[in-house]
């Protein structure tokens, strides 16, 4: 394995022409100077942040929907739920955010990682990104990666403080985590697709079939 | 894989005379290349960000030991493991010890370039392990046993039919009778069965389009969702990446990201993009046990060394292909190994030989789209003519070929001589054709005449009338 190791690095290293590596410092100085130094063109709009990221959000076939407070969840589901004729039976991520809800007595909510043949599944988004309309999704205690590509129908929460403009705002957050680099970043900009057959798209792939985003606040 | 490049032309015959390839093709053509336009004329300064990943990609390609140290240090701190493999075998045999280790007897695949480089499912065939390809067109493919003709849209040479009947054969024993299906009938059927697969296998494995140093995290793009029913719901997840893969930090990672959906699909970003850092957490509700990292040299390091290091840039986006009128007559198999196009025809070259791949550094028009839409300025006609030039070195090239240009060097290194032989040669074939206008066949030329006509010179030379307009 060691050998392998020093093989493949070896042959890299005599294709830079040096022995050893560069030290950090070199190297960080290096990256300032040949990428750090022109900041490329970001793509650039004129109507809010929160306005962009719920366009991104339609442009990617996805559907949305705002509330003001958290305590009007249920109803913005239940619309959902019957735009879709669905019974009222979904996973939730085990979220501290939505650990305060009441569900309507009626409804079937279960908790934490969903079952293979889960219908409807409700996550809540680490943070928006305006820029193409993207979620962030978290993986941790809070947000089982499960939810988010096993549902056919998958809701996603997404406080409306935590929409940023670009992608490098959404690391400069991530990187403050003390859990960072969690298991696993899914960026979700709308439903699965393809287009492998005939070139023709169609929704619901693999992941969830449709998606809808419910800004909060 | 069979390499078949050797055979390029008849394969290329055969492709132009497959009627059912040329009617996929004509959907290639406008899709994937109005798309791409869309994307970029709404993008602030498109150029710009091309430069910027063309500085990123040469600067981490500079720095290449350096990185990837770094990410083997991340990933480990995070609880994964990094392999090392100096080519495909070894890439093989490791990732079937992974595999063996984990007593494994299913595996699901989300689309790989390099596994396909390195014929990794055989490999993992031979080891009794059932493979499943999980990406919509790598799963037809497999199906149908044939490479990928496309990097990104692996099946986009099968029409509707073929894939009702593949399905008709796999699915349901032939009981449909070949009926042809509709495109959502057939997305459901196939999410169904891959559904079963995704629940059922022990080892998922993933490529990656980037692998970021900063954090140790691998990152793959795709639309379908596949990439990460592969790399959460099996015990163990493994990645195979080449060592170009690269890049320092997420803030570069964004700037390729920007590059490379707008370039390969037209979407500002594909559905799903995922980081994978590691195994899953103690206090995780899902994602696998164990995590996995195979970096693969497979002649990469010798490329990095040579002249044409900037191949190396590629994100493996698909652009050149969409562009390029030798593709789009003839589609990838033709090509004769995994990679096609322009890309293909560069990169095949690198890895199984000048020798093995004669045709293909020629079957190019030397038109410019390529280079032109390449997300990070790969100057990829000016690789192709240096592998051109490279041939004829190496005496590779044809002898006739070979004496043909000795002959026309001559001449053109002699002004004088050469506008007399032309203004002769000219003046000769005018009195013998201009009333015709054009020659149905000429000696010598017979490569052009059996295509076409050749245009009949109308007396003089463009030199000769030059000098005429100019002393007037």
């Amino acid at each position: 394995m060691d050998e392998q190791r020093s093989r493949v690095l070896d042959n890299v290293r005599k294709a830079l022409g040096r022995e050893q590596s560069l030290d950090a410092d070199s190297v960080r100085n290096a990256h300032a100077q040949d990428v750090e130094q022109t900041k490329p063109p970001r793509p650039l709009w004129g109507e809010p942040v929160r306005e962009h990221f719920l366009a991104g959000v339609r442009e990617a076939a996805a559907t949305s929907d705002e509330i003001a407070e958290l305590a009007a969840l249920p109803d913005a589901l239940a619309r959902f739920l019957d735009s879709h004729e669905l019974a009222r039976e979904l996973t939730v991520a085990p979220h501290p955010l939505l650990s305060g809800l009441t569900w309507p007595e009626s409804w079937t909510v279960t908790r934490g990682a969903p079952a293979h043949d889960a219908l409807v599944g409700l996550s809540v988004a680490y943070a928006g990104v305006a820029e193409t309309g993207t979620l962030a999704l978290y993986s941790g205690p809070q947000s089982p990666i499960t939810l988010n590509y096993l549902s056919d129908f998958h809701v996603v929460l997404v406080p409306a403080e935590r929409i940023v403009p670009y992608f490098e705002d959404l690391w400069q957050m991530t990187r403050q985590e003390p859990s960072f680099p969690p298991r696993a970043i899914n960026l979700i900009t709308g439903p699965s697709r393809t287009a492998d057959i005939e070139q023709t798209i169609q929704l619901g792939a693999h992941g969830p079939r449709k998606l809808h985003v419910i800004v909060v606040g | 894989m069979e390499i078949t490049s050797q055979a390029f032309k008849s394969q290329a015959r055969g492709a132009l005379a497959d009627e059912q390839l040329q009617q996929a093709l004509t959907r290639l053509k406008t899709g994937f290349i109005d798309k791409r336009l869309d994307a970029v004329n709404r993008y602030p300064d498109f150029e710009a960000l091309r430069e910027q990943g063309a500085r990123i990609k040469d600067h981490t390609l500079a720095h290449l030991d350096s990185y990837l140290e770094r990410f083997e240090s991340r990933v480990t701190e995070a609880g994964g493991q990094v392999h090392w493999a100096p080519d495909g075998t070894s890439a093989c045999r490791t990732i079937v010890d992974i595999c063996r280790h984990a007593e494994a007897r299913r595996v699901t695949k989300s689309k790989t370039m390099a596994g396909e480089e390195i014929a990794l499912n055989q490999a993992l065939e031979a080891a009794d392990l059932e493979v499943v390809e999980t990406d919509l067109g790598e799963y037809i493919i497999q199906l149908a046993k044939e490479p990928p003709s496309h990097i990104i849209a692996p099946a986009v040479h099968k029409t509707r039919q073929q894939i009702s009947e593949l399905f008709d054969t796999y699915h349901h024993r032939g009981a449909l009778k070949a009926k042809l299906r509709e495109v959502s009938e057939l997305v459901t059927e196939a999410r169904k069965v891959l559904r079963e697969q995704f629940l059922s296998a022990d080892v998922g494995i993933t490529g990656a389009n980037f692998l970021v140093a900063e954090t140790g995290s691998v990152i793959t793009v795709t639309n379908e969702g596949n990439a990460e029913l592969t790399n959460t719901l099996p015990r163990v997840h493994i990645v195979i990446a080449g060592i170009e893969k690269v890049v320092p930090d997420l803030d570069d990672a964004d700037v390729l990201l920007r590059l490379l959906a707008r370039s390969a699909t037209g979407q500002a970003m594909s559905a799903y993009t995922t980081l994978s850092s590691g195994p899953r957490r103690p206090d995780d509700l899902d994602g696998p046990t164990e995590f996995h990292v195979v970096l693969m040299d497979n002649g990469r390091s010798k490329t990095l060394g040579g002249e044409f290091r900037q191949m190396l840039r590629c994100i493996r986006c698909g652009a050149c292909l969409n562009h390029c009128p030798v593709y789009g007559a003839i589609g990838g198999h033709a090509y004769g190994w995994v990679y096609s196009g322009p890309m293909g025809a560069v990169l095949t070259p690198l890895s199984v030989g000048l020798d093995k791949s004669l045709d293909l550094p020629n079957a190019c028009t030397l038109n410019g789209r390529c280079g032109a839409v390449c997300p990070v300025k790969i100057p990829l006609p000016d690789l192709l003519r240096d592998l051109r030039e490279r041939q004829y070195e190496q005496k590779l090239t044809p002898s006739a070929t070979r004496y043909g240009l000795s002959a026309w060097a001559f001449l053109a290194r002699r002004p004088r001589l050469y506008q007399w032989a032309t203004g002769l040669a000219a003046r000769a074939l005018s009195l013998v054709g201009a009333r015709r206008g054009a020659f149905r066949r000429l000696p010598l030329a017979g490569g052009w005449t059996s295509v076409r006509d050749f245009p009949a010179p109308q007396g003089r030379t463009f030199m000769q009338a030059w000098r005429r307009q100019g002393r007037r």
